[in-house]
């Protein structure tokens, strides 16, 4: 698995959110990126799918900024490659 | 006074049940679109298009009843995911959707041993009956696939995590349905 920078991620979120980059600035909160509790859970396994990775609810429960979760995934597919 | 209790009752349960088929659809639809294993892929797809169609069943069933759907406002599946967390993999994703598939098969069981509900209600629930018992089925089977990968522990540890938070659930919003259901049973015996 290839290393991931957080800005691929970010562009991978603003595809399935169907939100433009300039929506997703580092310290936006999630909680007023996703609103719906499904986006949330399609986004989130979205990406586990295309970077091959995986995540846990603890790990979740943590983020608060989109930086926060650019930074796990980039993170988790690091340390798997 | 008692038949249009009744009537109100009765059209709130069926836009429930409409309500509730079209929310799993749209649920399941999103994530058919990002899950690329095959055999989950293939079965949630499948499950998708069970969850919409119920929906229309019980579209057709109001009409013929000649009742319109009213609208309900659902947030079960909000409250389940406050309840036991929003699931953060696929494996969690099915151990909700086990605990929610076997509530609503338990609901619908509920409903159709009342003895004098019209025969078209009697007729759609039997359809989609069907229905739910291969969804409880695929995805029950793909959670014990799901161990070796996950870990026996973590996906037992999820099911009953998310079995708890149906009850809690359960307790605050779903009972709702059965006393509805007990309230259908009571005004047509009376």
């Amino acid at each position: 698995m290839s290393t991931i920078d957080p800005a691929t991620v970010r562009k991978r979120i603003a595809e399935t959110l169907q939100l433009p980059l300039a929506k997703l600035p580092d310290e936006r909160l999630l909680a007023e990126v996703v609103r719906e509790s499904f986006a949330m859970v399609e986004m989130v396994i979205d990406l586990q799918e295309e970077f091959g990775i995986r995540l846990e609810q603890a790990e979740l429960r943590r983020l608060e900024t989109v930086a926060d979760l650019t930074a796990l995934v980039a993170a988790k597919c690091g340390s798997a490659s | 006074m008692i038949g249009e209790l009744r009537g109100d009752a009765e059209r709130w349960l069926l836009s429930y049940y409409r309500a509730s088929e079209i929310d799993g659809a749209l649920f399941f639809g999103r994530l058919a679109k990002v899950i690329r294993d095959p055999a989950v892929q293939y079965d949630l797809t499948r499950h998708f298009a069970d969850e919409s169609q119920h929906s229309r069943w019980w579209t057709d069933c109001m009409d013929d009843l000649g009742i319109r759907p009213m609208k309900v406002v659902s947030s079960y599946q909000d409250a389940y995911l406050e309840a036991g967390g929003a699931p953060a993999n696929v494996m969690e994703v099915l151990a909700v959707t086990l605990a929610f598939e076997r509530r609503v098969a338990g609901s619908y069981a509920a409903h159709a041993r009342v003895p004098t509900i019209a025969p078209q209600i009697r007729a759609t629930l039997a359809k989609i009956m069907k229905d739910e018992g291969w969804h409880i089925q695929w995805v029950s089977r793909t959670l014990e696939n799901l161990k070796p990968s996950y870990g026996a522990d973590a996906v037992t540890a999820a099911i009953e995590r998310y079995a708890a938070a149906d009850r809690e659930v359960y307790q605050r919003t779903l009972a709702e349905h059965d006393e509805i259901v007990r309230s259908l049973d009571h005004f047509k015996a009376a």
